[in-house]
């Protein structure tokens, strides 16, 4: 059984964002990446099916060279090969683009799974995991947070979430595509010790040049939110704000 | 050789056989650990056994503990000639040792001692029954007061055959020298019996020969193992001081720490047979006072079990075969200490600080920790933290530049020491630079330094965190990014010392960073003693407070900074009462080893800074509480608010009151 | 000129259309009206007879029917639509940003050769333009976008526009059809729907909801919060972190993947605020928000907020309270 799973690198909101001079992209020198989070739910999964089943587990990053540190996180965590897709600056978070340069590479791979998250925090077309499936004509089914394989390979019996706590039970054939919303266990921790060994013996295939291809969409105008109406804040100490507080539900008539 | 002799040579046979088996597969558990330089920083050793193995001196804070343990040592040190002397005249009958003229002081100190000893079993028949310490109670006391009356019988029975022998001869029995003995001689002749003096020597003799073999057999099963391997303890214990944890080795690498008791050097493994149950570490363990799975005294002895499986006879772990042939008996979180409990230890090291026989309780936690660090087996809260660690030096997981709004907010303009020369680098710490309770106090300090005069600077977003805790959760590899992340900030300056406001920074720094200028390393309360000693700061008033003092585990028990502060406060005025357990038994607030990161404790019924809170409060008129560490500072402020005591206790740092008194 | 057609696909659960549907309904018909377009409610079901007398904001209802299209399988789904939407002419597809519509999004974008806004939060049209408005990166950023070419698709986020302005007074007409292509051998099966487990409290029946975020900071903490939800006869909620940690079961999460509730007070206790929560909370009655970062996103969609610390504000709120009903 061979499982890719498709690592993302989305800028980490926790610094500053600061929005280019063009107004309509983020500022390349402030930007600093991380994993999108689902994506590392999705390999985190790629992980429990192998030592379940056992599997053969693909990591493939796409970005700069961030992408890289992640492979050397992904193959210390478990993975057994590394594949790197360069992806210049002005077209990261374009994955219809993105979708085009891997369909390809992974058509002549043969993989019986490709995971992904089923969402990333930088995107705002349509996803990785869709267009990859329909390029390389698999079933794919998203929001995905457990799945079991059958022992020949040839089903996967998924767990998808719907809205208000709902759960759909799907029966797709294999190969697939699968969006992950969350793993089966929460992202193992992998020491550092681990990822500085890995990142010494790491061998990373570089994924050749994309074709070219049309862009996604891309935005006209990028501003940072938060300009919105706020929240009236009530000031003072602990005993003044539950002050506050009862008054404004006794004027609603909620206390 | 008659029939006494038979007898007697069975008896010795009997119990060296015994003696020797036992002490054989010790010897044979130990040698499963891994190996350990010992013969380095042989001075230090040397002063450690004069001081700790032979003086004693830990069992002096509690005074009568001190003074029977010594009564009884010095018994079996003078006795055992004594033995020699006995057993030889066995078979030569009036056979004494060839000491010549030392023959007559040797007789005069084993007298002495043995009454002494007497005097001691006593007292601790007495402790164990009537007064019943608490840590004495958490271990049966029938076998330790059976062994007592053992002790007992050889000592009383030692000076009645003297007695008997000075009765029949006084010359031959030297009764010059022995006055104890004559005494008791004195006592017989007067009652009467002088006829059953020669039946009363041998009774004795023979009593005196069994219950000392009988002992001799069977001590080294119990807990009296420690009267052989203690010194050696003491002896082989790690010279470098505590705040140094040791590094990975690099064969380790792969998997780190320990899993089975052979992951544990045999010095480590040698800790269990000196253990003598006394409870010291349990009574002084806040974790297992506040009712988590934490017990250092029953993990000392479930290592004792641990290193005597004999393999094959326990069933295998699933990586037998790659463990070397290590069974579940010797699995560390199986059969020693469950990760629950050793996720639960804050490393606040009052149990080695208060171990007679300088057991190392916490190594053994710290190396399991790296075990199941290296397994990602972590307590809930503490992978985010790590992960936090690794993306932005700080377990709050934000931005380096926020490391520096406390500067900005306060409107000071604090020097960069990475871009020009201070006196002083100021390593200002995670807590006091993001937690926005601990801020306030970091600007405080900023001010008290500039009213000082003092030339300082910082690192501003070149510092990360020290790592002190990161690598007390056991991820080495974290560490030491980290230590080589700062000390490469800390090359591009140029300083002479360094002061810190946290003592986990503190002891870092200080044990287990490379020092590369040769200044000093010292703590901010260290600093501000110097600076008010040499008149560089002046107070302008007096601080009238009742003011009670915690002393941090970082600087007080770990490195032996308990005066400065106390100092300071003096010359504050403050009315200083001490905490009921102050100084290297000063409480853990709780915060240590990873724990302020964890989410919940399992098990804690109190939390330690609850208690701690409580117990100053509990002191008459004491309306503060100062505390030298961040980490104190927001977990006792917690504290007093669960435990309703806003208005009677505040929680203040030194810093705020060297401020007020300016 | 022919109107320009935007086709919004609806969702349904049991017979009955979803809220995100009615919200998106609202939202194109707004738009259309305002550039004089026609609006197409679309929806794919087995059984068109529930949706026969819906008075919903659209010029006209499409049912397409097929017995596979009784559940909501995304290849069921993803074979019919790109037909049905080729025939209708559509200049904008409408979904909303759901379970369903992400997994339909990246095949329709294929099949259609169009481009797809995901995470919108605005939408309008000038001229012939759609201008879209995506949020992302956490709700940090906002980006306009403009679908370029003769077909667009959006993507809109639960809480954008107003469930209510999705139905009108008049019932509009209705073109039964059934599907253009076969649904056999779907490469997908859907086996069935679970329902989660109902076990004790249903939170998106109470009027009154307290909402432990990660600032609760432990499991034992929830005591406090339930003692304050029983002064208000309200109920305990959560978020999807602390229901992964397993302090509360997943029948209390609210949020994209939980409930979706409209309290008459939403108390938001430690609670950050990021968009996968706040759209199943956003349209409560008050929103009050307690969190130590002022900065936190929750501030962004509360009325009222502090900055006080939840742990002891809780106690003292749940005292005066007590003390309030007690005078009254």
């Amino acid at each position: 059984m061979k499982i890719a799973v498709v690592l993302r690198q989305v800028p980490d909101v926790v610094e500053e964002l600061v929005i280019s001079d063009d107004g309509r992209s983020l500022s390349e020198d402030d930007v600093m990446y991380l994993t999108n989070e689902a994506d590392d739910h999705a390999l985190e999964e790629a992980l429990v099916l192998k030592a379940r089943a056992g599997a053969q587990v693909t990591a493939v990053s796409a970005g700069g060279d961030e992408a890289k540190e992640a492979l050397a996180t992904a193959v210390a965590k478990g993975a057994d090969e590394a594949i790197h897709v360069a992806v210049p600056f002005e077209h990261r978070g374009d994955n219809a683009r993105l979708a085009s340069v891997l369909g390809p590479m992974m058509k002549s791979a043969g993989y019986d799974l490709i995971l992904t998250g089923v969402w990333a925090a930088d995107q705002m077309d349509a996803g990785l995991a869709g267009g990859l499936a329909t390029q390389l004509s698999l079933p794919y089914v998203g929001g995905l947070v457990s799945m079991s394989l059958d022992p020949n390979g040839a089903h996967a019996v998924v767990r998808k979430e719907f809205p208000g706590g709902r759960l759909g039970v799907l029966e797709v054939s294999l190969p697939a595509v699968f969006g992950i919303q969350s793993a089966e266990q929460p992202p193992r921790y992998v020491p550092v010790s681990k990822v500085l060994a890995a990142k010494k013996a790491l061998r990373v295939r570089e994924q050749g040049e994309p074709p070219a291809v049309a862009a996604g969409v891309r935005a006209s105008k990028l501003v940072k939110s938060g300009s919105e109406a706020k929240a009236e804040m009530l000031p003072g100490a602990v005993p003044q704000v539950a002050e506050a507080i009862v008054r404004i539900l006794r004027e609603r008539g909620i206390a | 050789m008659n029939l006494d002799q038979v007898v007697l040579t069975g008896i010795l046979g009997v119990s060296a056989l015994l003696f020797l088996v036992r002490v054989l597969s010790i010897a044979r558990g130990v040698r499963k650990g891994t190996s350990e330089v010992w013969w380095d920083h042989l001075g230090v050793r040397i002063k450690n056994v004069v001081l700790d193995g032979i003086f004693q001196r830990k069992l002096y804070r509690e005074r009568p503990a001190g003074i029977l343990h010594a009564f009884i040592f010095w018994a079996f040190v003078f006795l055992f000639f004594s033995v020699v002397e006995i057993v030889v005249a066995g078979y030569i009958p009036g056979w004494t040792l060839p000491l010549g003229p030392l023959n007559g002081p040797l007789y005069l100190g084993q007298d002495l001692v043995a009454a002494l000893g007497i005097v001691g079993v006593v007292m601790a028949i007495y402790r164990r029954t009537v007064t019943k310490p608490r840590r004495l109670m958490h271990e049966g006391n029938r076998a330790a007061i059976v062994m007592l009356l053992f002790i007992l019988a050889i000592l009383v029975s030692f000076l009645l055959y003297t007695a008997a022998r000075i009765v029949q001869n006084a010359a031959a029995a030297e009764a010059a020298w022995r006055p104890v003995s004559g005494i008791l001689a004195t006592l017989l002749s007067t009652a009467g019996g002088a006829g059953i003096a020669p039946g009363l020597e041998s009774a004795m003799w023979w009593t005196h020969v069994v219950a000392l073999f009988t002992f001799m057999a069977w001590f080294p099963y119990t807990k009296h193992s420690h009267i052989i391997f203690a010194v050696f303890n003491v002896f082989f214990r790690k010279p470098e001081p505590a705040g140094a944890m040791r590094p990975v080795p690099p064969e380790r690498a792969a998997s780190p720490g320990a899993s089975t008791i052979r992951d544990l050097s045999w010095v480590s493994l040698l800790n269990a047979f000196a253990c003598t149950e006394c409870g010291r570490c349990t009574d002084n363990c806040p974790a297992h006072e506040s009712g988590t799975a934490m017990d250092p005294m029953h993990l000392m002895m479930a290592l004792r079990d641990a290193v005597l499986v004999r393999a094959g006879t326990q069933a295998r772990t699933a990586g037998a075969a790659a463990d070397g042939g290590a069974s579940s008996g010797e699995d560390l979180f199986l059969a020693v200490h469950s990760p629950e409990a050793v996720w639960s230890c804050m490393t606040c090291y009052a149990c080695v600080d208060g171990c007679p026989v300088s057991n190392d309780h916490v190594s053994k936690i710290l190396e399991m920790r790296r075990q199941l660090t290296a397994r990602g087996e972590l307590r809930a809260g503490l992978q985010g933290a790590l992960e936090s660690f690794s993306r932005y030096g700080n377990s709050f997981k934000a931005p380096p530049k926020a490391r520096t709004k406390w500067v900005r907010n306060g409107g000071l303009a604090l020097r960069d020491a990475r871009k020009e020369p201070v006196d002083v680098l100021w390593f200002v710490g995670d807590y006091a630079s993001y937690d926005a309770r601990c801020q306030a106090l970091a600007t405080r300090t900023a001010r008290v330094f500039d009213r000082a005069g003092l030339s300082f600077g910082l690192l501003h977003e070149g510092e990360w965190n020290s790592g002190n805790d990161v690598r007390r959760v056991g991820e080495e590899g974290l560490f030491e990014t980290l230590r080589d992340h700062n000390v490469e900030s800390m090359r591009a300056c140029s300083f002479h010392d360094i002061v810190t406001t946290d003592p986990h920074t503190y002891n870092t720094l200080k044990n287990e960073y490379p020092h590369a200028n040769g200044g000093r390393i010292l703590h901010y309360t260290e600093l501000l003693d110097e600076l008010v000693r040499s008149g560089r700061l002046r107070f302008s008033k007096r601080l009238g407070y009742r003011v009670t003092y915690h002393d941090p585990c970082y600087l007080g028990r770990y490195n032996g900074v308990f005066d400065a502060p106390r100092r300071i406060l003096a010359a504050l005025g403050v009315d200083l009462v001490e905490m009921p357990r102050n100084r290297s038994k000063s409480f853990c607030c709780g915060a240590g080893g990873g724990r302020i990161w964890m989410e919940d404790i399992p098990g804690e019924a109190q939390r330690p800074a609850d208690l701690r809170v409580k117990e100053a409060a509990a002191l008459e008129g004491v309306t503060v509480l100062a505390v030298a560490c961040p980490k104190d500072y927001v977990m006792f402020t917690d504290a007093v608010k669960a435990a309703g005591l806003e208005g009677s206790l505040q929680i203040r740092d030194i810093i705020e009151l060297v401020e007020e008194a300016l | 000129m022919i109107p320009r057609e935007v086709v919004v696909v609806a969702e349904h659960v049991g017979g009955l259309l979803t809220d995100v549907t009615l919200e998106i309904l609202a939202g194109a018909y707004e738009m259309a009206r305002s550039v004089g377009w026609r609006v197409t409610c679309l929806i794919l079901a087995e059984d068109p007879k529930p949706f026969q007398a819906l008075p919903l904001a659209a010029d006209r209802v499409v049912v397409v029917t097929d017995p596979l299209l009784g559940s909501p399988n995304p290849a069921a789904y993803a074979r019919v639509l790109p037909h049905v939407v080729k025939d209708l002419s559509a200049r904008l597809v409408v979904l909303g940003n759901t379970s369903l519509g992400i997994d339909l999004a990246g095949a329709l974008s294929h099949d259609l050769g169009a481009p797809v806004v995901s995470g919108c939060v605005g939408l309008r049209a000038e001229g012939d333009r759609i201008i879209a408005t995506s949020r992302l990166c956490g709700g940090k950023l906002l980006a306009q976008v403009e679908p370029p070419g003769e077909l667009g698709i959006v993507l809109v986020m639960p809480g954008t526009f107003h469930r209510e302005l999705g139905m009108r007074d008049a019932v509009p007409p209705l073109d039964i059809r059934s599907s253009p292509v076969p649904l056999d051998n779907l490469p997908v099966r859907f086996v069935e729907l679970q329902e989660p487990k109902m076990g004790d409290v249903d939170v998106t029946k109470a009027s009154v909801l307290i909402a432990a975020g990660r600032g609760v900071q432990s499991k034992e903490n929830l005591v406090l919060l339930e003692a304050l939800a029983k002064e208000l006869g309200g109920a305990v909620c959560a978020t999807r972190p602390v229901v992964d940690q397993g302090w509360l079961p997943r029948t209390r999460q609210v949020g994209r993947s939980g409930m979706t509730v409209k309290p008459r007070l939403y108390l938001a206790l430690g609670v950050s605020g990021a968009p996968e929560h706040t759209e199943g909370m956003k349209a409560s009655g008050l929103i009050v928000a307690v969190n130590k970062d002022p900065d936190a996103p929750i501030f962004d969609v509360a009325h009222y907020g502090a900055t006080a610390d939840l742990l002891e504000l809780v106690p003292v709120l749940t005292e005066k309270i007590r003390e309030a009903k007690g005078t009254q």
